[in-house]
């Protein structure tokens, strides 16, 4: 093989070969007498062909071709691959309009992506991204409505032609979409390899290959693991020269190297071809499905805060207003953790914080905190009796917001007693300190409170469970005067419960002083 | 029974058990002097022994004036020949405010053995409370509790027994079974001492006093 050599006197030949993957649906019939391409399969991935037609026999300064009769689908990739019998870099232009009376100019721009030339056979790529401006997908066979690509030659030529395709799923900008690139020309006699060289490709991207040789004659072999999109002969110009064409195309799964090689069978007579492959890579993957959260804020009852901090997954914050709302667009669709922090130590927030909430896909979750907030002298004490009997416990405390004690002392007559709700593990005394912050109202009843915190519990029986107990007061009540039959205490140490109106004894909330 | 008769008795008692005395010292001047502004006075032992000699306190507490809380436990006791018992505490919680002042204290014992078996108890608890709010002052024992009680081989129902149920313990002295001494004018100061079991050793020869075993004594005071 000799790249880039020359082969003078020769008559081109076209021959383009596209090797795809995924593509099945057929080109429409040729503008003119001109005989279609044959056309290829199917593409497995994100990048699929759409539409194919191309052409040769064309001279003059113009080489053009439409979509017949269906049109691309907007956001297509345009490929279009120009073939002509003359020296290269004469395409001063690729355009493309629409097929009306007089023709519509559409203005997608294209960009020539890989050319090669040598002994007076020339062939240039050029490639429209994202293209837009004509009836999307129209089946139009009266053609008046088709898009055509045209190429303009700053000097006539007497045979040439093109190959366009369209292709869905390519990155919707050329810098995204192209990649590497390569070509190379040669010359040879008999069973000739022509190879544009190899290129790295993306996974997912389309790898489009074409050659072209001067002379008509066949391969013996094409790109292994390509997929022929059309091969193109021109009789007329096999008749004033030879034009033999082949393009094919790959869509890979996983990224690599791709070197497309043909066999030409010059056979006695010296051939040159030419060989162009390059990559075009497919659309990004859509950004995940994404959605808003509004969060708003409640706050009853006296606070110094001026505002809180609403937290998502734990680094996306933003300040709230004690009574306001902020909204959090753009999350990932799914679940989210919300927290708010910088609330008052004379405050506790009645919803589980962080809470857990899942934003749907294009929608809008909310999430609600509640902040109460207790007066700053807001405060309880209490000791008395639960219980009658043999089994009882007595218990004190002292719960404030900025913290406090209690006491917890459960008698058993008959130590543990695994049918007792409160003796099953015996007697044992608890010594708790309220953590501060945990004090606060409780729902709907304004003459109780709640907290919680953490202490040690001796177990006179079952010594072996003593040890630290997470505690929580999940309300304490002063109904009145006397305590005794009205007041109401439920508390929870570990998974020790106890609840009940007193027996003995008296709750005072104390919320002035 | 009345402020006097209260004072009476400390009085008497100060002759031979001072530290007693001492330990149950809130006083009524002090109550009463503190009644202009509110006050509120918690004090709890889940034992006291006291001879002529010497006073010991187990499982004792006392409530700051400014109210709040205090605590005390005690695993067991032991004064050989006078006093075994497990599981004791107090507790004392009060608070006082504009409109209310109130304050519990909880005594209690386990497993109570006095004198050698003279007397004993399953569970001793001791509860006084008082509130009082500026037109009404009360103070109750409500929640006491006397369990498996045995009183010189006399077994007692698991009820309290009334308030100061006084009974003859020959050689040794006496016992009031849940003594209960308030004071207060029932308006704008309350108290109550709640002592379980309380036993007044005297001596057998000149039949004096010989000091006191309590087990289960409260003590609980408010005024507005």
């Amino acid at each position: 093989m000799d790249k880039h050599s020359t082969f003078a006197g020769v008559r081109g030949l076209l021959a383009v070969t596209l090797l795809a993957v995924g593509c099945s649906e057929p080109a429409g019939p040729e503008r003119g007498a001109r005989p279609s391409p044959e056309l290829a399969s199917t593409a497995a991935s994100g990048i699929a062909l759409d539409q194919l037609n191309g052409t040769l026999n064309e001279n003059g300064t113009v080489l053009v071709k439409g979509f017949n009769p269906t049109n691309p689908h907007t956001g297509d990739a345009i490929i279009a691959t120009f073939f002509w019998i003359g020296p290269p870099d004469i395409i001063t232009s690729v355009t493309d309009y629409l097929t009306t009376v007089p023709n519509t100019p559409v203005g997608n721009r294209y960009t020539k992506v890989a050319a090669a030339s040598a002994n007076g056979i020339s062939m240039a790529s050029y490639v429209a991204t994202n293209v837009q401006g004509f009836p999307d997908g129209l089946n139009d066979p009266s053609g008046n409505m088709i898009l055509a690509v045209k190429a303009t030659l700053s000097v006539p030529v007497l045979d040439g032609g093109l190959m366009i395709s369209s292709w869905t799923g390519v990155a919707p900008t050329l810098s995204q979409a192209l990649g590497a690139s390569s070509s190379a020309s040669g010359l040879g006699l008999g069973a000739t390899v022509a190879d544009p060289g190899a290129i790295s490709i993306n996974a997912g991207a389309l790898a489009y290959a074409v050659t072209m040789s001067n002379r008509l004659v066949t391969f013996s072999s094409t790109p292994t693991g390509f997929t022929s999109l059309s091969v193109q002969s021109d009789g007329f110009m096999k008749t004033d020269g030879e034009c033999n064409c082949d393009a094919e195309f790959a869509v890979l799964g996983d990224a690599g190297t791709v070197e497309p090689q043909w066999t030409w069978d010059f056979g006695l007579v010296p051939g040159t071809w030419l060989a162009s492959v390059f990559a075009l890579n497919p659309a990004p993957p859509p950004p995940p499905p994404s959605g808003d959260l509004t969060v708003t804020t409640t706050t009853n009852g006296p606070t110094t805060s001026q505002g809180y901090t609403v937290t998502v997954d734990g680094t996306n914050s933003q300040p709230i207003a004690t009574n306001g709302s902020v909204t959090f667009t753009g999350l990932a669709a799914g679940d989210h953790s919300v927290a708010l922090s910088g609330v008052a130590v004379n405050c506790a927030v009645s919803e589980a914080n962080p809470q857990v909430i899942t934003v749907p896909s294009g929608g809008t979750a909310t999430a609600s905190f509640t902040v109460s907030c207790l007066s700053a002298n807001d405060k309880m004490t209490g000791g008395g009796k639960l219980g009658e009997g043999r089994d009882f416990a007595t218990f004190g405390f002292e719960a404030k917001s900025t913290g406090g004690q209690l006491e917890w002392v459960q008698h058993c007559g008959k130590g543990t007693n695994s049918g007792s709700p409160t003796c099953a593990l015996g007697n044992f005394t608890f010594h708790g300190t309220i953590t501060a912050g945990s004090y606060s109202a409780v729902s709907d009843q304004p003459q109780c409170r709640a907290w919680s915190g953490t202490g040690t519990a001796k177990f006179k029986d079952v010594p072996s469970r003593s040890g630290t107990y997470t505690f929580t007061v999940r309300a304490a009540c002063d109904n009145g005067q006397p305590g005794r039959g009205t007041d109401f205490i439920d508390i929870a140490i570990g998974g020790y419960e106890d609840s009940g109106y007193l027996t003995g004894g008296n709750i005072q909330l104390h919320k002035t002083k | 029974m009345t402020g006097t008769r209260i004072q009476l008795r400390i009085a008497r008692r100060l002759s031979g058990l001072l530290p007693l005395a001492v330990m149950c010292g809130f006083t009524l001047a002090s109550t009463r002097a503190e009644a202009q502004t509110g006050s509120v006075t918690g004090r709890g032992a889940a034992a006291v022994v006291t001879t002529t000699t010497s006073a010991q306190q187990f499982a004792s507490v006392g409530l700051p004036s400014a109210g709040g809380m205090a605590d005390s436990e005690l695993a067991s006791v032991a004064v050989p020949g006078t006093l075994f018992a497990d599981g004791l505490s107090s507790i004392t919680t009060g608070q006082l405010d504009q409109m209310l002042v109130s304050t519990t204290t909880t005594a209690q014992a386990a497993n109570v053995s006095v004198l050698r078996g003279l007397i004993t108890a399953d569970a001793v608890l001791a509860v006084a409370t008082s509130y009082a709010n500026g037109v009404t002052a009360i103070s109750e024992s409500n929640g006491s509790a006397l369990v498996g009680l045995v009183v010189n081989g006399v077994n007692y129902a698991d009820v309290p027994p009334a308030p100061n149920t006084h009974v003859s313990l020959p050689g040794v002295g006496y016992v009031v079974l849940n003594e209960q001494i308030p004071y207060g004018d029932g308006a704008h100061n309350t108290g109550l001492t709640v002592n379980m079991i309380h036993v007044y050793l005297t001596d057998p020869v000149s039949g004096t006093p010989a000091g006191d075993i309590v087990v289960g004594m409260a003590k609980s005071a408010a005024s507005l």
